[in-house]
Order: C-alpha cells, then sequence, then structure tokens
C-alpha cells in the first residue's frame, strides 16, 4: 500500500513537471518581469528535491532537466546533469541538516537556483563566445533567478499538499 | 531516510557518467534519438498550450465589465452563435485556412521560387537571451537545419535544430546569426549582426558600412542572397541611426527589423529556392575598407 502511494506521489510529479514545462513554454502565458520569464521545471525539480529522499530527487531532476535542454536547445543532457546533481545534494542536506518548511525552502532555493543559473550563463553564454557578458548576467540571467526564485515557495507548497495529500490515506 | 548513502552515491556516480555520454554525444550527433523523442512527447502539448492561450486571451479581454453584464452577454452570445452555427458550419476555419493562403500566396507572388512550409510558434524558452523559440514542424514536413525562417513581413531566422515534429529557430536577434544584406536605394551592402543588448531592445546592426555610407535613417535593408541561406530581396528592417564602429574605421547602421522577434507567432520556412546553398549567390561588390560581407555571411550560417 505504501510503494502504491509512493508511486502515484512520483507519478503526480512527472505530470507536474510536464504541466509546468508547458506553461514556461507556451509563448504569452507568463508575464515578463524585467524581460525575463521564470524556469519553472528548475524551481519544482528543487522544491521536489527538498521533500523527496535522494534517489527520486535525482531522477525528478533528470526529468525537469530533459525538458529544459528540449525546450531551451541546449545539449540533450545538460540541464539534466546539472539538475540530477543540484536535486541530489540539495535532498541530501534536507532533512538531514535542515529542517524543511516555507522560509528554510526559500533560503535553500536561493543558493541552489543561484548555481543553476550561474551555471547557465557559464556554459551557455560565457563558453559559447558571446559578447558583453556581465551585460547578460545584469540584464538577462539576474531577472531569471529573482523570478524563479519568487515561484519556489509556490511550488514548495505545491510538493507539500501533494505529500500531505498522500500520506493523509 | 535514505540520505546520502554509498547506495545514493554510487546511483548518482551512474547517472552523472550516462548524461556526460549523453551531452557529449549530442554535440558530435547533432540531434539524438532523445531529443526527437521528447519532440514528439512535448511537440503537441506545446501546441496545445498555446491554442488555449489563445483562446484564454480572447476570454481577458473581456475585463472592465461586471459580472451581471458579462452573464447576460454570454446568454444573448450563446443563443445567436447556435443560430449562426447552423449556417455557419465552418466558416472561421475555412477563412483562417484563407487567411493562411493569402500570407503564403503574398510571398510567393513575390517570391515564385520560394518553396515555403508554414508553422507556428509553440514554445520560447525563459532561458533564452536571444529570443530563439520553437516551432512545430520538424524534418517530417521538410524542413531541414540552415532553412530560412521569415514572415509576410520579413526575415525572422534561420532553422538551427531539426527534430521529427518540431524544430529551433535562431533569431536575428541571435549574436551567432549573420546575414548578408543589402540597401537597395543606395547599393551598398553588409552584414546584420546583434549582441546581447540590441536584442533587448529588439534592434540589429548593419556591420561593414563605408565610411562615405549613403545609408541613412529610413532606408530600408534587405537581404542581399549571399551565403545562399536567404533569398534576396527579402525585407529586414528599417535603419533608425548610422553609427561611427569603436572597433575601426568602418560605420554601422542600427535597424528597427519588421517582424517583431519577441512576439511573432506565424511564420514560414523557406524550405528550398533558387540559389539555395550556392555560397557565391549574389555576391556584393567587395569593400577596400571593410571586412567581405559574404564571407562573414556564410561564417556566421555555417
Amino acid at each position: 500500500m505504501a510503494d502504491r502511494k509512493k508511486w502515484m506521489r512520483y507519478l503526480l510529479y512527472a505530470v507536474e513537471l510536464l504541466l509546468l514545462f508547458v506553461l514556461q513554454e507556451t509563448p504569452g502565458l507568463l508575464p515578463f518581469i524585467m524581460g525575463a520569464k521564470p524556469m519553472l521545471v528548475l524551481a519544482a525539480a528543487l522544491t521536489i528535491a527538498m521533500v523527496e529522499e535522494c534517489v527520486p530527487a535525482m531522477a525528478f531532476g533528470i526529468f525537469a532537466g530533459l525538458l529544459a535542454d528540449f525546450g531551451g536547445g541546449t545539449p540533450m543532457g545538460y540541464h539534466a546533469l546539472v539538475f540530477a546533481v543540484l536535486c541530489f545534494f540539495l535532498s541530501g542536506l534536507c532533512g538531514t541538516r535542515i529542517q524543511i518548511q516555507l522560509f528554510t525552502s526559500v533560503l535553500m532555493g536561493l543558493w541552489s537556483c543561484a548555481a543553476a543559473v550561474l551555471l547557465d550563463w557559464l556554459v551557455l553564454y560565457v563558453a559559447q563566445g558571446y559578447s558583453l557578458a556581465a551585460y547578460a548576467l545584469s540584464s538577462a540571467y539576474l531577472p531569471i533567478y529573482f523570478y524563479t526564485l519568487l515561484t519556489i515557495p509556490v511550488c514548495y507548497g505545491l510538493q507539500a499538499l501533494i505529500r500531505r495529500f498522500f500520506s493523509r490515506f | 531516510m535514505e540520505k546520502f548513502t554509498t547506495r545514493g552515491f554510487k546511483i548518482l556516480m551512474v547517472a552523472v557518467v550516462v548524461l556526460i555520454g549523453a551531452v557529449i554525444y549530442g554535440l558530435s550527433a547533432g540531434s539524438s534519438v532523445f531529443s526527437n523523442l521528447f519532440g514528439i512527447v512535448s511537440a503537441p502539448l506545446l501546441t496545445a498550450g498555446t491554442n488555449m492561450t489563445e483562446g484564454a486571451k480572447e476570454f481577458i479581454d473581456l475585463d472592465g465589465m461586471s459580472k451581471e453584464e458579462l452573464k447576460k452577454l454570454y446568454v444573448e452570445l450563446s443563443e445567436e452563435n447556435r443560430k449562426l452555427r447552423e449556417q455557419l458550419v465552418d466558416y472561421y476555419e475555412v477563412k483562417e485556412e484563407n487567411a493562411s493562403y493569402e500570407d503564403i500566396l503574398s510571398v510567393k507572388d513575390a517570391m515564385p521560387d520560394l518553396q515555403l512550409t508554414s508553422a507556428s510558434v509553440v514554445g520560447r524558452d525563459p532561458n533564452d537571451v536571444f529570443y530563439d523559440f520553437t516551432i512545430n514542424r520538424g524534418y517530417l514536413s521538410g524542413i531541414s537545419e540552415g532553412d530560412a525562417v521569415i514572415t509576410e513581413m520579413g526575415v525572422v531566422g534561420v532553422i538551427d535544430e531539426v527534430y521529427a515534429t518540431s524544430s529551433r529557430v535562431r533569431s536575428i536577434l541571435s549574436e551567432k546569426t549573420k546575414i548578408g544584406a543589402s540597401a537597395k536605394e543606395c547599393g551598398e551592402s553588409g552584414v546584420i549582426a546583434s549582441d546581447i543588448q540590441f536584442a533587448n531592445s529588439g534592434k540589429v546592426k548593419l556591420l561593414y558600412l563605408t565610411r562615405d555610407t549613403q545609408v541613412q535613417a529610413g532606408t530600408i535593408i534587405t537581404t542581399s542572397g549571399a551565403g545562399g541561406v536567404f533569398p534576396s530581396d527579402l525585407l529586414i528592417g528599417r535603419v533608425d541611426s548610422v553609427e561611427r564602429s569603436n572597433a575601426d574605421s568602418s560605420f554601422y547602421a542600427i535597424l528597427t527589423p519588421y517582424v517583431d522577434i519577441k512576439t511573432v507567432s506565424d511564420v514560414f520556412v523557406v524550405t528550398d529556392f533558387e540559389g539555395k546553398g550556392d555560397v557565391q549567390a549574389n555576391l556584393p561588390e567587395a569593400s577596400p575598407e571593410a571586412e567581405d560581407p559574404a564571407a562573414t555571411a556564410q561564417k556566421g550560417n555555417e
């Protein structure tokens, strides 16, 4: 029974990631703030990692990363790799060293989201040889970071709701 | 709780090795089986999302009306709609189709040798700083890497990656996109380029103009056909101003593209045209003061 509930929960996470991916990619659906849109699949993968075990957290990180790779036209596996490692360590931290709740989820989001966005800037912008790297960081990547950070509490609330829903039965 | 266990680390290491392998394979082989698989699954989802958004946008336009007014309007319109539906079975569908054909025809009339495939923008990634996007047509529709993407208003970009049922378009605002361009009225040519600063303001540059350039505000810039990626004489944009380059003695023009890349929703992919792939096609006269625009355009298009 417990196993069935666990798999149902995982299925719901997968559907959630897929829906957030559509929401994130659909033109004109999410409002732009300072010319940026949030990376919803990143926020969802990080918050799933905050409430799940290391291995499932990593698996959802890979799934979210593959979606991000497809949507962003980056080499298939790049985001999957970054999200997998981030989610694994985030999941390890939450629950052993940090008691996760709404406030601490934002704190955890602060560094993990920053790590993902900074890596994107380094790998997808600086390493590609584009000019005006500092300008790109301040005008494009930082707004994406802050906007994504804004969605962390919402995503955390969603994951907490899913977990609570399945723990009731 | 299973946290930081040896088993967990082992699984992570295996996953990391597999993913690094996938990245290396993806970089060397272009679009992979994974990409195509994801494309096949997500392209219909993205199309559905886009269609739903369009519907929702029409609904939101009704703001400013009270609940009662909206209810009354709804009842009236439902009745009217029922009557009209009987008469106009597929009028809107036909009308939309007709408009699409008119668009194709207008481009086809101007450029009779173009082979066009119409497509819709179904994905815009938040992480893309140059406003590249995804369209709902792939190699099953005859699209291939390097095909030009246009609208009836002008140039949009180039096909960067092709999957089975979707493709990634590198926009004209991308720093990697270089297009051979010319100003017909003064017979000058150059290369269209951009960077993140220009992309943010939705503008592009026409590089390699000479000191005695006749290009000025209001000049219309079209494709020159150099490089064999874009057919010649496609509209690109109108010049806002001409500035002096800091790097050398050449000048460049700042122009606003005719197509708003940030909001474009329907495009055409030029799958074939006379002179496609012909690097020497419509080569402009080489200028002694500037780098050869055709070579730079070809380099960028690669």
